[in-house]
Formats: C-alpha cells, structure tokens, sequence
C-alpha cells in the first residue's frame, strides 16, 4: 500500500489507478474510496498551478529578471558596472521593478539593509566584483543585525578565473566568507534560477544573514538559457516553531517563585512582531523591562516597567535572582575583552533565554532554560502558563507592588536625566538632549528614526518609541561599522514611504563614505530628514583613549579624534547634490531649521539638517591637533 | 653596590608603585570621608574605579559637568544623589587640594 500511495502522490498514478490497487490489496470499494479520499488532498496540494511553473528559454539577464519577479522583488539596490547590461536589459522596458542607484557599493548594500529591516522582504543587490571588497563592511553590519539580502557580483569571464585578471581575484567568496550564510560561484547558465531560488530561501529563514552569488560575465551574455521558473513561495521556509511545552511549563514555574526577575528584550521580538505579547507579559507580574544593545526598541520606551540598558550593577530590581532574556544577545558586560563574563553576572542568579537562534542560546552563561522558538509563541505560552499557575489575586498581589517599585525607579531616572542636561539646556554648541527634544517636539507621531549617532546618546530617553501605531527606532547597526545609516534611512523610507523619517546621524559617521547616498537621496527625491550632530569629534575613541591616561591625556594633546579644522558644512555638501539643508548653532537657530526641514520633505524633497552639538568627556575642549601638514613638506611650490 | 642599587629600586617600586598597578580598593580608601563620600563610593564605584576621580583637581562647576556626563550615559544616579556627589568632589579634589 505504502507504494501505491507514493505513485499517486507523486503524480506516477491516477486516482481510477490507486482505487483498483487498493482494492487488489484487499480493501472494500467502500473503504478504498475512503482512503483515496483522504490522500487527494495532499496530492492536489503538491500540484504546483502552471502560472507559477513556467519553463524558460532565453537571455541570461531575461532569467534573473523571471526569477526576481518570482521573488517578488520590487527593487534591485545597484552600484553601477558594464558587466551588468544583460540584467538591465532585462528591465528597461518593464515597470514593474525599479533600479535604486548608489554611488558606492557599500552605500547599495546599507539601502538593501534598511529596505530589509522596514518591510520583512528580502531585498536584491547587485554590484560588481571588483566593489566587493567596499561593500564587506555593510555585509557585516548585515550579518551581525541577522538582515537577509541576495547580492549578485558578475565578474570576469569563467576562463579568465585563476589568471590574476584585471579586476579580479581567484576567489571573491573568501572576502565575504565571515559574513555571509552561503557564497557561491554560478558556472552554468542553465543553474542560475535553482540557485537564486536557494539564495532567497536561505537569505529569508531565520537566523538571516546577506547571501553572495558571483556569475562570470560570459555566462550573464549567453542567449540560449533554458531553466524552470517557480515561484519563490514553494522554496520559503516559515520557522514559526512552537517551543517545547515542558520547557515552558517549567520556566514559568521558575518565574512565579522569582522573588526579583527582571526581563531583557531582544531584536527577535520586533522580527517576531511580538511587541504586544512582551508588554503584556512583563505587565503580568510586574517584571522591569531592559534591553539588548540592539537594532531595535523592542519594548515602548516610555512605559513605567521600561528600565533602558541592562547594567551591570543594576539598583532596580535589587537582589536580581532571574534574568529572563526573550530574544535577544546577552548585554556586553564589560568593556575588557579578557575579563571572564561570569564574573559580572550576580552572585546565584537563574538565567531562562529564548531564541530562535540555537548558537547564542547558552552561549557565555550558564542558563538553567534554554527555549528555542519563535519568541511571538514563547511568550504566549509563557504568559498561559504562568496564569495558569496562579490565582488572579496572587497575580494582583505580585503584580501591584513591581510595577509601583518599577514606576517610581523610572521616573526618578527621567528625572535625573532631565537634570543632567539642564544646565547645558540652552548652550551653544548645544547639548544632544536638545536637539532630539525638539525633534520630538516636531516629528509625527508615527515618524522612524534612523539613527548611526554613540551608543551614549540614549535618544530613546527623550522620544517615545514602540507603542503602537507610535514612532519606530532603528538603528544603530550592531555590526557598528560606521558608514551603515545614510543608506539604512533611505531604504526605510523606500519600504515605509507614508511614514516620516528622520535620520539622525554623527559627522564622524558620516564622514565614513556616506556623502555618497546623497546623490542617492537627490536622484530618487528622497524626502528625510537628516539631522547630522556635529561635534567636530569622535568622541567615544578620545574618552576612550584618554580613561586609559596615557601621554595624550596627560600631555592633553588629542592626536587622531577632532574631526575640525576644516570644520565641514554638511550643508554645503548637500547642496553639491542639489540638496536643501541648513546650520543650527543653538536652538532658536534649530527650530527654525526644522520647520525648513519638515517642510522641505513634504514636498517630496531631503532636506540636511548641520546641528552643532558639544563636545563632552576628557579633553573635550582640545582643538589641536598634530601640526603636519603636505604642504608643509614640500621643498618646491608645486 | 649594582646589588644595592638593585634592592633600592625594587623597595622604591613596592613602596611607590606607578598609579596603574594599584588595585581598585586602594582607590576607594583615599576618599575622605565625609557626606557624599558612600554615594561617590557605591554609585561611581559600580561602573568604574576610583582612580582617575581621586588623582582629578576641577572646579565645582567641572564636576557638576562631569558627573551630570556621568549621569547622561548611563549611571543611575538620581538627582539628589548627584547633588551630594559634586558637592563632596568640589569639597575634596580641586585644585585647592594637593594631588596624592
């Protein structure tokens, strides 16, 4: 029986067949009608409709333009190179996918990235293979945010590899090799749809990561490509797995006997859409809420349990005895690398960690639960399990007290921060709290902000993020290699164009081969705002430097992170790309710039906001620098 | 007279070691003490050693600065608290008082 029931489910027999076999087998007619009634289903679903499997026989460049269409893929990220003509051959007379051109390929594969984290869709690049080595640094932004991409390099023709060609290496695989899920060589034409089919499903399942195919030249002109083209909705893999019951069942008991939990939240929930489901859990018995050095803010910044960066020595909760991280890395302890992380955990506490990323599940410490799972189910089952424990007055009881202790705990921290910058409130250079109050003051109420600024500069303190039908934070990169959000912002806005958004960004990033996706913003009529915090420094490298009081401390001489003299207007560089923007020394001057700004993009236009921000740390006030200069070396004047 | 010389110079290390080498508890105990000092000690203490804030001179005005710093990246220090740690800091290390 087990055979007949393969033929007619793999199409080799039909349903007259598989009954008369059946019935050869012994079956009654009645009985065997009841088995070939059951099996029809499954065999109709395996039927793929012939709109969705279509043979092909063409140019190579028509089969990836077939392909992306079967990936649904609206827009192809490009950094231009003259190998790629097939591909926009493919394209020119058809509306239905648009080119987004960057400058600088690195500057594509950041667009591709914000495109990716705003919309859930895994977006398509296509450079060049001798860009690769400019674009690693965003595929390692990529990799370590877990964003999904396809990225397509043609380079030199198959029978020039191995030679050191011109523009050519033996390999471009190893150069992405650490930052990619899978790499590889397409060498026959005929294979490119099985293999984009696999790039979009590895780059779409869980954990994500950027996926590279390089194609030799000669194989993208070849005229005579025969392939099948299925729709990617048969090669995508759903992970929305269910954690283990028992896991859960036990974790939750674990829970209600905490005398003091407290919550980390993970990237995992906003990729879950799990948001909803976090507060309503953490609400549930009152449990504070902090967070992973994350993409995201995956839990409302303003809510009273909302604690901010989970630190080490945390004063509220005291005594911590659980720590209960959903979907999300453990919080960088320490700034020493060789310090054993265990010894910054609390003395006796429990750790419960749920992911559907397995590798970092147990990672660095001991964990008494490890739940693999979508976090979306984890949490429901969670919340179900802990209710079902325990009486609704037992939950009041539990409940009330947490979230009064948790409530006072954070506003007296709002307050400390409100003290803190009040002071400097209405300073020029201004103080960064001010400038991102009065944003809030400004930006809709379901803006995003794109932010590439220092980790210290907390903005999520002074906007409210993440209720619902509320403002969006995304950003920093935790692959926090400068040069990510520029691009980020624009693919944001291309994924969410009926939402504002902002983009808040340092110069010193900037600086890092942004200017670039300005010609980016001007050519597509990009309307953000980007605010860039000019402080003329890298800050984070001179306090860094300078805690460890070496001769530049104590001599206090700066030698590498002020970034004046030339003191850059970045809004000068906007103009260069046709770009309106204006600078803001204190905050008079920034209301009025942002009333400029908002208005510009309303219009459909970007709009360059130049803030002048303060200086802050040790050595904060030191403008010089080494005095070298090449001209200073010439013996002609030439 | 090297051997002597030797022995000078190893005594002088011991007894007078380069700031770096001291442990994070020597740091504490050169605090005076004082009101403001168990803040400055638990508060400022938790996240990072004493080192630089005992071999530091300001002015009330910089240490108002430097903890309200403090404060905006991250230290969870509540208002009056921070209050009582600049005062004891522009009390006890500024310039008036000779560096130890």
């Amino acid at each position: 029986m087990r055979e007949l029931a393969m033929r007619f489910l793999n199409g080799g027999l039909s349903r007259r067949g598989f009954l008369k076999g059946l019935m050869a087998t012994g079956f009654s007619l009645a009985a065997a009608q009841s088995v070939v009634e059951s099996f029809r289903s499954y065999a109709e679903a395996q039927e793929i409709p012939p709109e969705l499997l279509r043979p092909f026989q063409g140019e190579a460049g028509e089969l990836i333009a077939e392909c992306l269409r079967a990936a649904q893929v609206k827009y192809i990220f490009f950094c231009n190179g003259s190998p790629q003509g097939p591909i926009l051959d493919a394209i020119v007379d058809k509306p239905d996918m648009n080119l987004v051109i960057a400058t600088e390929e690195g500057q594509a594969v950041s667009m591709a990235q914000g495109y990716e984290l705003a919309s859930g869709e895994v977006p398509f690049v296509v450079t060049q293979g001798v860009g690769v080595p400019r674009q690693v640094t965003n595929l390692l932004n990529a990799w370590k945010d877990r964003s999904g991409m396809v990225v397509m390099v043609p380079r030199t023709p198959l029978d020039t590899h191995g030679r050191d060609s011109f523009e050519d290496i033996d390999s471009w695989l190893d150069f992405v090799k650490p930052v990619t899920k899978w790499r590889w060589d397409i060498v026959k034409a005929n294979r490119i749809a099985e293999h984009l089919r696999h790039a979009f499903k590895l780059a779409s399942t869980p954990p994500r990561s950027p996926v590279f195919l390089s194609i030799p030249d000669d194989l993208l002109e070849e005229k005579n490509v025969r392939a099948n083209v299925v729709s990617q909705d048969y090669f995508t893999v759903p992970v929305r797995v269910k954690p283990d019951p028992g896991q859960v069942e036990a974790a939750a008991r674990m829970i209600v006997e905490a005398k003091s939990p407290v919550l980390i939240a993970g990237h995992e929930i906003t990729r879950s859409g799990a948001t909803k489901e976090m507060v309503a859990f953490a609400e549930l018995l009152g449990i504070a809420v902090t967070r992973e050095r994350g993409l995201f803010l995956d839990f409302p910044s303003m809510h009273p349990l909302f604690l901010g960066d989970f630190v080490a020595n945390m004063r509220y909760p005291r005594n911590l005895d659980l720590i209960i991280n959903i979907g999300g890395q453990f919080p960088r302890m320490t700034e020493a690398a060789e310090e054993d992380p265990l010894q910054f955990l609390p003395k006796g506490v429990k750790i419960i960690h749920a992911r559907i990323e397995t590798e970092d599940l147990a990672r660095l410490f001991p964990t008494q639960f490890s739940i693999v799972g979508d976090v979306k189910h984890t949490l429901r089952d969670l919340t179900a399990a802990v209710k079902s424990m325990l009486t609704q007055e037992r939950i009041e009881a539990i409940r009330r007290p947490r979230l009064e202790a948790a409530a006072k705990f954070t506003a007296m921290l709002r307050e400390s921060w409100r003290k803190a910058a009040q002071a400097r409130w209405n300073q020029s250079p201004m103080p960064w709290e001010r400038v991102v109050f009065e944003l809030d003051r400004v930006m809709d109420k379901d803006a995003v902000v794109v932010q590439e600024i220092a980790d210290n500069k907390r903005t999520e303190r002074w906007i409210g993020y993440g209720e619902e039908g509320g403002r969006t934070l995304i950003g920093r990169t935790t692959g926090q290699c400068l040069g990510w959000g520029v691009g980020a912002a624009l693919g944001v806005k291309l994924a969410w164009p009926d939402r504002q958004v902002v983009s808040l960004q340092g110069d010193g990033g900037i600086l890092f081969g942004q200017t670039e996706a300005l010609w980016t913003y001007a050519r597509y009529s990009t309307p953000i705002l980007t605010v860039v915090m000019n402080n003329r420094s890298y800050d984070g490298v001179r306090r860094r430097q300078f805690a460890k009081q070496g001769k530049q401390a104590q001599l206090n001489k700066d030698m590498s992170a002020y970034l004046g003299n030339p003191d850059t207007d970045f809004a000068k560089i906007g103009a260069a790309y046709g770009i309106q923007g204006s600078f803001a020394r204190d905050a008079d001057e920034l209301q009025a710039a942002l009333k400029k700004a908002l208005q510009a993009t309303r219009d459909g236009k970007p709009y360059i906001l130049d803030a002048l921000i303060e200086r802050t740390g040790p050595g904060a006030n030191l403008t010089w620098h080494p005095p070298f200069t090449i001209a200073g070396i010439r013996t002609r004047r030439v | 007279m090297r051997l002597l010389f030797s022995l000078f110079l190893f005594s002088a290390l011991v007894l007078f070691p380069a700031p770096g080498l001291w442990s994070g508890n020597h740091w504490v105990s050169l605090l005076p003490d004082g009101d403001g000092k168990q803040e400055t000690q638990q508060l400022c203490g938790s996240c990072h050693n004493l080192q630089k804030t005992v071999l530091s001179r300001k002015t009330a005005q910089e240490w108002e600065r430097t903890v309200y710093d403090m404060v905006a990246r991250g230290a969870q220090i509540f208002p009056d608290e921070a209050e009582k740690i600049i005062k004891y800091l522009s009390q006890n290390f500024n310039s008036a008082k000779p560096a130890n």
